[in-house]
């Protein structure tokens, strides 16, 4: 661990003099915008486990490599995983560089610089496990294992015939070795990097049968970007000559012999039809030797042996917390607003505009927010560039306006006839019978259930980090994959979300009480 | 919704004073199959008590609605003062509903006070919003129509702390604040326990005397024979007679007025 301090310390000032280097001589380059997902877990991108406000990895350090050689600062920009391909379409950032694997799927969509990693597939299961070393064996055996989705393993697996509910797709790295530590499953199949860095913190689990399937990880940009492409061609080109990828990927305890690979002319240019048969049919150019826990077992897993104390990230998730306050309060203001008028075009408008206000409510209760929000983000807002925010504000707002709508609709109607007669009888008008006397009546009744969709809305934003927000669930998501301490981040990150939901709860009793006076 | 049910501009300071009858000519009514009203005639004239009675689905609450504005009606006319409805008028929220329905005020059967409103609240509510007269003043007035139905001291009570006759006294402290020229009264004693009525026809009493015109729905026979001028018998959408009270209630000259008569009084 001291080790492990110093060395730290050392790289923190490297990076003051590089930051300084840059500042000096680069000012006018642009920056370029990277895309990885942090909460996917280490060694590739992830929250440094001593300052939340920074990712580390070995794809933060190959980055650091890359500035220097393109001369051009990069700038990090948090992205889910799932959408890195799409969010590279939309233009939300330059290049991502996230252990994408080169797949023939991806190639259709995205170009990919040469490789910059050799990786195999191999499974990991509890130790003295004598039942199966091959996915054959466990695919007969009818025994559940985890994966990545959207990985290559994942696709592997599927191709060969393991699929739901046998295949366990998780979105993070943790979760697939606590649920083999525990039985859940009987194997994890994944990138032998990601062993690398995870099993050391598992000493109940190890690798069986021989390394699998090989594949690259490379750089990925939109097809347009040629010239960007092969800019960063040549920027890993020299790394790859100058030998310089070996010390990082040491660093991290990511080194094989397979690296040798990436010096290979075949791969010198670029990898546009370098996988065109599916993947793992080729056979490997050699076959490393299992390769001894001893050799991985370095510096980067040392760390984090020692726990991190829990409030070390109590601002990083505070700033999470504000996130979600500002989603809900703004998501609500606009489901509050769309939902009124949609109910009284229901409850008073002519045939055409009653069948529009019922229209809106069905669609938008009936289609998940999920889905909402890719669509917003994806397909409509794509054009205009809208922020992410914004879209999670509009999808949320318009999700619930639906919800509103039914509400305030049921309430209004809830409300006596005889109300409007009498005060229809003493000259008022309907709009002012509807203000004075309907309105402060239907709002006692509106008020519990609209209370439950605040706080229903409220959770509901955990959602909107599909299209990268980082509100307060992805933030959990994050610091606990960068901690580890699921139990202490976790609870945590419930205190936020009790401290801010309960309050609500009481705002709520009050209101009830202060206008339900003389109704109850 | 619509601005065109307000009062005129000109309905309080230039009200006319002149002859305030109230005129239903040749009414009628279809109510989904059914001949609610055929061809009533009626007049109600100033300071007048009229009493409607008859058995139940006679029509006698469709009149007074439709007095009211608040159900249209398919033939005929009404007249109250200078200001006529037709019936095309009385389809839609007319500035001419607006206008018979300023110099008419309307009592139901089960109060409708606006429940998230004091007592005062309720009576000073269309004063300030639909004659935008100021809070003071109508505040003033409204403690006054409050004392007057004798209940001063409940001014700032909540609908559910008062009792069923204490509720049906605002309500008609709440349409006199609009100073109407005649009260229509639709069953307003028939929720009310047996003891609570007293006090509400107490109101009625005291009001008649003041020389409002009062036109009352009621079972109340007895009620009926002691305060009414005239008590019409309406009964299958039809006047089947009229008269004073002690004419039509103790010697009844149609047999559907003494079968109804009869069942009544038991």
């Amino acid at each position: 661990m001291r080790r492990w301090r110093s060395c730290r310390g050392m790289m923190f000032f490297a990076a003051v003099l590089w930051a300084a280097a840059v500042g000096n001589g680069r000012a006018d380059a642009p920056p370029l915008l990277w895309a990885a997902d942090e909460s996917g877990g280490a060694p590739y991108v992830f929250q440094d486990p001593d300052n939340a406000d920074r990712v580390v990895g070995f794809e933060v350090d190959l980055k650091d490599a890359l500035e220097g050689e393109l001369g051009r600062p990069i700038r990090f920009k948090h992205y889910d995983f799932k959408n890195l391909i799409p969010g590279l379409q939309r233009g939300d950032f330059d290049f991502a560089m996230n252990g994408l694997e080169v797949l023939p799927e991806y190639q259709k969509e995205v170009l990919f610089s040469r490789p910059y990693y050799v990786y195999e597939l191999q499974l990991a299961v509890r130790k003295g496990e004598r039942r199966f070393k091959t996915i054959e064996e466990l695919k007969d055996l009818r025994l559940p294992v985890a994966t990545l989705s959207g990985s290559a393993a994942e696709r592997l697996l599927m191709g060969r015939g393991v699929n739901p509910p046998l295949l366990h797709s998780y979105d993070d790295q943790t979760g697939m070795y606590i649920d083999l530590a525990n039985g859940n499953v009987d194997a994890v199949y994944i990138d032998l990097p990601v062993h690398i860095y995870y099993l050391p913190k598992y000493p109940g689990l190890e690798l069986t049968g021989q390394p699998g399937e090989k594949g690259y990880y490379a750089v990925a940009f939109r097809k347009a970007d040629g010239a960007l492409c092969e800019q960063f061609n040549g920027a890993l080109g020299r790394l790859i000559d100058g030998d310089k990828l070996r010390p990082i990927y040491q660093k991290w305890g990511v080194w094989n012999d397979d690296q040798m690979e990436l010096a290979a002319p075949e791969l010198g240019a670029s990898t546009v039809g370098l996988l065109a048969s599916p993947l793992g049919q080729g056979p490997l150019l050699a076959a490393p030797a299992l390769l001894p826990r001893t050799e991985h077992d370095l510096t980067p897993a040392a760390h984090t042996e020692s726990a991190v104390p829990v409030w070390k990230y109590l601002g990083y998730l505070l700033g999470g917390a504000g996130v979600t306050v500002a989603l809900s309060v703004l998501g609500m203001a606009l489901a509050v607003a769309l939902g009124m008028p949609i109910a009284l075009m229901r409850l008073y408008g002519p045939a055409p505009i009653r069948w529009l206000a019922i229209a809106y409510v069905e669609v938008f209760r009936g289609i998940p927010v999920l889905l909402l929000l890719f669509f917003l983000y994806f397909v409509f807002g794509s054009p205009y560039h809208i922020d992410a925010f914004t879209t999670a504000v509009v999808g949320l707002g318009l999700n619930y306006a639906a919800y509103e709508a039914e509400i305030y609709r049921a309430a209004i109607g809830a409300v006596p006839a005889g109300q409007w007669e009498a005060a229809a009888s003493l000259g008022m008008s309907r709009a002012l019978t509807f203000r004075r006397i309907i309105l402060p009546q239907a709002l006692r009744i509106i008020l519990p259930p609209m209370t439950s969709d605040f706080v229903a809305l409220f959770k509901d934003t955990s959602v909107v980090s599909v299209i990268a927000v980082a509100e307060l669930t992805k933030r959990y998501q994050t610091a606990a994959q960068s901690s580890l301490d699921y139990v202490g981040i976790g609870l945590m990150t419930a205190a936020l979300y009790l401290v801010m939901s309960v309050p609500l709860g009481f705002l709520s009793r009050w209101l009830e009480q202060r206008w339900g006076k003389g109704v109850m | 919704m619509t601005d065109a049910i307000q009062p005129s501009p000109t309905s309080y300071a230039g009200r006319p004073t002149g002859d305030m009858r109230i005129e239903v000519t040749d009414l009628s009514k279809r109510y989904g199959g059914r001949q609610v009203l055929s061809g009533v005639n009626l007049t109600v004239v100033p300071g007048e008590t009229v009493a409607l009675i008859g058995p139940s689905g006679g029509g006698k609450s469709t009149l007074l609605r439709c007095l009211n504005g608040l159900n249209s009606f398919d033939g005929g006319s009404i007249r109250v003062g200078p200001h006529r409805l037709t019936a095309a008028e009385s389809r839609r929220p007319t500035a001419a509903v607006a206008r018979v329905r300023r110099l008419l005020g309307m009592i139901f059967q089960d109060f409708q006070l606006f429940p998230h409103q004091t007592a005062l609240g309720n009576v000073i509510e269309a004063p300030m919003t639909v004659l935008g007269r100021g809070r003071a003043e109508s505040e003033k007035r409204g403690m006054a129509l409050l004392t007057r139905v004798g209940l001063a001291g409940h001014a700032d009570a909540y609908p559910n702390q008062l009792s069923g006759g204490q509720k049906q006294r605002v309500a008609i402290a709440r349409a006199l604040a609009m100073e109407p020229r005649a009260l229509l009264c639709d069953e307003i004693t028939s929720a009310l326990d047996p003891e609570l009525k007293g006090e509400v026809l107490d109101v009625l009493v005291d009001l008649k005397r003041d020389g409002l015109t009062l036109l009352l729905v009621t079972h109340e026979i007895g009620f009926a024979r002691k305060a009414a001028d005239r008590v019409i018998v309406l009964a299958d959408g039809g006047i089947v007679e009229e008269g004073p009270p002690e004419e039509i209630i103790d010697r009844p000259r149609t047999e559907r007025t003494k079968h109804f008569l009869s069942r009544v009084l038991g």
